[in-house]
């Protein structure tokens, strides 16, 4: 059986790209808004108003003094109820189809692996990439406890896709560039390196992949058992081995499907329905 | 059943796309802060929005707007003039008179608040405010101003000339600056530098200062040195969560922000 090459869903890819340069342009008209300019009919809404984290880190406050954290506003707490609608139905789409850090890690990850090739994404031992894979858990609890404590958005210190979308701007703190830099360049040997070990918002969306509606599914009387969808899922879940994937660093990306990668016709599918 | 990636791709998008549109036929979402301040719920003015409650996220296209101001007068106030003022916003204040704030004059949001309940007539509680000398001269055209009103206004002005110009001698003046008078010979808008170029201070601005402003909360007040007792003592009740901000906690229970603020950065100065 030929194994094909890397296949990139079209439509990922697409949708990726959108949401890509519809947050980039509205990062610069926020810019040009603040400066008296801007372009007609295109949101000027902070970065901060348009990320879906921030009302994660906004709950505690919201639930005891009934205000968002500073910066936070309506539409942080809507998007971030909408992720999880989303996620509840898909599992964590938002991750792999919609966050513009993780497309621009995978952009890097593309020039990685014509200078790693088969070594790209395959270069920490499992165990030590097992334990490392729950740490942005603990990023999670800390960013939430220091907003919480604190009442100030503690993550933008460091948040590097606020970095990305900043980086000409004063308000960017320098620890957010320094972890989008090395993000960006571990993106040259791992993919998504920042959604693996430290996204404390992929953390919270991974725990839906435990009973999302629609869930990676494969026939284990049709595959072949190649592993070339273990191989090729950016998030090195060990697909081939599992009837139904319920790995909490799933992005539901589709890349492992029959669609994708995987050789044989309805093998490996993104369903609802059985076990 | 079975998605594809362009079904997927599609419900990504409707979830999205239909969520926001949904939540804005709702009214719930919004990018930035309301820029509506509360209003007077009793008295004279009961119904008209409340000075005290403006924000440093307003414009003065907001403050002009909200409060019928005509933008000229903020303008020439503010020393504003040469730029379109009613894009500026409030919170640059600040910075812009950096020297006069290092002084101990500080013209920012709390001096906008003073501005526009002086030229309105509506009631505000004084807190050391300072006004720079073209907004006095507005607030006398405009001749809303009482006795009591004018007496503070005297005591509380900049005369930009007295105090920083020329902005090339050293600083000395900039720190024994004193309010100054009704006596002074030199007239109030004489030698008056750009704003900008106050901020040109070789001494930077200290984004860690003690210093309780409107988004100060009660968190930081603590964290700053003062207990909770201290602060308890100063409001006359209990102390909220300490997430709630100083200012917010003051217009919920009816206290007056500006002798709550003042009292509490009194003991916190006495701790440096």
């Amino acid at each position: 059986m030929k194994i094909l090459g890397r296949r990139k869903l079209a439509a990922r890819v697409w949708v990726q790209l959108f949401f890509f340069i519809l947050v980039a342009l509205i990062a610069v008209n926020h810019t040009l808004a603040e400066s008296g300019g801007g372009i007609p009919l295109l949101a000027s809404a902070s970065l901060h108003a348009i990320c879906p984290f921030g009302g994660v880190v906004s709950l505690y406050q919201y639930a005891t003094v009934g205000t968002f954290v500073q910066k936070i506003h309506e539409s942080s707490f809507v998007l971030m109820i909408i992720a999880f609608a989303l996620a509840f139905l898909v599992g964590p789409a938002f991750c792999g189809w919609v966050c513009p850090l993780g497309t621009i890690q995978e952009w890097v990850s593309n020039i990685g692996r014509k200078i790693f090739k088969k070594k790209h994404n395959h270069v920490i031992p499992y165990k030590v990439d097992r334990v490392l894979r729950y740490t942005r858990y603990l990023v999670l609890i800390w960013v939430v406890f220091m907003t919480a404590t604190s009442g100030k958005l503690f993550f933008a210190s460091i948040d590097p896709y606020f970095a990305l979308f900043n980086f000409w701007t004063s308000e960017v703190a320098i620890g957010g560039l320094l972890i989008l830099g090395v993000t960006l360049l571990a993106s040259l040997v791992v993919e998504r390196p920042w959604c693996k070990y430290a996204c404390p918002y992929g953390a919270v969306l991974g725990i839906t992949n435990l009973f999302r509606v629609f869930k990676i599914r494969r026939n284990e009387t049709d595959c072949k058992v190649c592993k070339v969808c273990s191989r090729d899922c950016p998030m090195n879940i060990p697909v081939h081995a599992v009837k139904v994937v319920r790995d909490h660093q799933c992005i539901s990306c589709l890349e492992c499907t029959s669609e994708g990668i995987c050789p044989v016709p309805a093998t490996v599918e993104f369903a609802a329905g059985g076990k | 059943m079975r998605l594809t990636s362009k079904y997927l791709g599609v419900i990504v998008l409707g979830f999205i796309f239909g969520g926001i549109a949904f939540s804005s036929w709702m009214g719930w979402w919004q990018t930035e802060s309301s820029k509506e301040p509360i209003r007077f719920e009793s008295g004279d003015a009961a119904g008209a929005y409340n000075p005290a409650d403006i924000r440093g996220s307003y414009s003065f296209g907001d403050v002009s707007s909200l409060f019928d101001i005509p933008l000229e007068d903020l303008g020439i106030a503010f020393m504003l003039e040469d730029e379109n003022v009613a894009e500026v916003d409030l919170k640059e204040l600040e910075e812009r008179f950096a020297d006069l704030a290092d002084a101990g004059m500080e013209i920012g949001t709390s001096s906008v608040r003073m501005f526009v309940a002086f030229y309105t007539g509506l009631p505000y509680e004084t807190s050391e405010e300072f006004l720079l000398a073209p907004a006095m001269e507005v607030l006398k055209g405009q001749g809303n101003l009482s006795e009591e009103r004018l007496a503070y206004l005297q005591d509380h002005v900049v005369r930009m000339n007295q105090v920083v110009e020329p902005l090339n001698q050293t600083n000395t003046e900039i720190s024994e600056g004193e309010p100054a008078t009704e006596n002074d010979e030199t007239s109030a808008t004489e030698h008056i530098p750009q704003p900008q170029n106050l901020a040109n201070s070789e001494e930077e601005h200290d984004p860690d200062e003690v210093l309780i402003k409107g988004k100060t909360t009660f968190r930081e007040v603590l964290d700053w040195g003062l207990t909770q007792e201290e602060i308890e003592t100063v409001l006359g009740q209990a102390m909220p969560n300490p997430l709630a901000t100083v200012k917010d906690f003051c217009f919920e229970q009816g206290l007056e922000f500006g002798t709550i603020k003042t009292e509490l950065q009194t003991m916190l100065d006495s701790l440096n």
